[in-house]
């Protein structure tokens, strides 16, 4: 993938994903994990937000084959170049009273968070050329507590269209209820 | 040296700074009238635009719509953009402040009756706005405060009046919301808790109010937690409107104006 904007100080790649590293605020560690996933010849790429929102851009704009992520806000939070932003929102807690509401909550903050920031940001920054990170990339593992999993995740944010989320993750989502 | 919540706050307040700049521009060329000083000369102070961004489904792309709100009172107001050329001086008597200080459009009913939203309680509204537009704090305090007699079953009259009006706080959050959204599900589930917690503390059923109680306690800290750490509670939460279409049995929302 091309990236833009910020430039990350290292580029750990565990198991397939790419945890762009930045120090934020020149104090805390701060890592962003990048999937990329093939599905049914489609390329799509998965994001984390706040820890708890799986971010998931279908409908990619892809330049000689690679999509484009810039890291455009104080928080590095990748945002990736699509022909079209429709989000919607996939929801992991059932209907009842025996939800975990407190998640429900947190997923309608991490929406409106997103979502307010992410369209008084566009356009982001794409200007070329991308920054070149193939000299800052590492297998070195990253700490577990910045592992890319679903565990804590309480809810998936769609920018494209929900029926292109992999069987593969909602699988994963749902055995981890 | 600045923490991260303190860039998450500047970030929230920049965006606020720059929409009131918008809206304002916008509302002052469309209709020729300082809409926040007629506002505030109805007793509406502290008042600022913001905007926030809804879904135009024809186009799939987002368009601003803007809501207007006012920290003092709790009262917020949606309108979209397209809608800013139909405003005029009269705008006051075309809006009503409903049960949860939202100002939304009067329905034709409303306007053929001459409805006026129901005022909220004196005690309510500060809990009311401490939810809509500030932490939780409050809420949390209350209901702290509330537990150990909740579990040592004692001033169970004081217990149940505050635990009535928490649970009049989640239903009037609730009702601006449509009934198929994530927004009127997650108020209604909590204050569907609080009125089991009632009758537990009634029946005596010291169990399930503990039971209860620390369901209410978890949740209540969870949205705490949730607005301190994310800075953006002084922002409406964006309505999720459940679709009806599930994805391998997950329900699909998409978000839209109240």
């Amino acid at each position: 993938m091309n990236i833009y904007d910020f430039e990350p100080i290292k580029v750990h790649v565990n198991e397939e994903v790419y945890y762009f590293y930045f120090k934020e605020n020149l104090i805390e560690d701060d890592y962003e994990p990048v999937k990329e996933i093939h599905d049914n010849g489609k390329k799509i790429l998965i994001s984390r937000y706040h820890w708890r929102l799986l971010t998931i851009w279908t409908n990619l704009i892809l330049k000689n084959g690679e999509a484009r992520v810039s890291f455009g806000d104080n928080w590095h939070t990748p945002f990736v170049q699509c022909e079209y932003y429709r989000p919607q929102v996939v929801g992991l807690e059932p209907k009842g009273v025996d939800s975990k509401t407190g998640n429900k909550y947190v997923l309608l903050r991490l929406i409106t968070l997103f979502l307010g920031y992410f369209f008084t940001q566009i356009p982001f920054k794409f200007n070329e050329p991308p920054i070149q990170y193939k000299d800052r990339l590492t297998k070195d593992k990253v700490d577990d507590k910045y592992i890319f999993t679903f565990d804590d995740m309480v809810g998936i944010l769609v920018m494209g269209n929900s029926q292109d989320i992999p069987t593969e993750i909602i699988r994963k989502l749902r055995h981890r209820r | 040296m600045k923490l991260k919540s303190d860039y998450k706050r500047e970030r929230a307040e920049s965006q606020i700074a720059h929409s009131w700049n918008f809206s304002k521009t916008a509302m002052h060329r469309t209709t020729g009238i300082d809409f926040a000083e007629e506002l505030e000369s109805r007793g509406l102070s502290d008042c600022y635009f913001v905007s926030e961004l809804e879904p135009k489904a024809s186009h799939e792309q987002f368009e601003p719509t803007s809501f207007y709100e006012s920290k003092s009172k709790g009262i917020i107001m949606y309108f979209p953009q397209s809608d800013l050329p139909k405003f005029t001086d009269s705008i006051l008597d075309e809006w009503k402040i409903d049960e949860g200080k939202r100002f939304i459009k009067k329905s034709k009913k409303d306007i053929d009756d001459n409805i006026v939203g129901l005022p909220v309680p004196e005690n309510i509204e500060p809990l009311l706005i401490d939810l809509l537009s500030d932490t939780g704090e409050k809420i949390l305090h209350i209901f702290s405060v509330l537990a150990p007699n909740i579990r040592g079953r004692s001033k169970i009259e004081e217990v149940v009046t505050k635990l009535g009006d928490l649970q009049m706080v989640f239903g009037l959050a609730k009702k601006p919301y449509p009934i198929d959204t994530l927004n009127y599900e997650v108020y209604n589930e909590i204050q569907n808790k609080l009125i089991e917690l009632i009758v537990a503390v009634h029946k005596n059923d010291t169990s399930e109010a503990n039971k209860l109680a620390s369901d209410l306690a978890e949740i209540l800290k969870t949205i705490v937690r949730t607005n301190k750490d994310l800075g953006n509670s002084n922002i409406p939460l964006v309505t999720l409107h459940d679709t009806g279409r599930t994805i391998g049995g997950l329900r699909i929302f998409t978000p839209s104006e109240t």
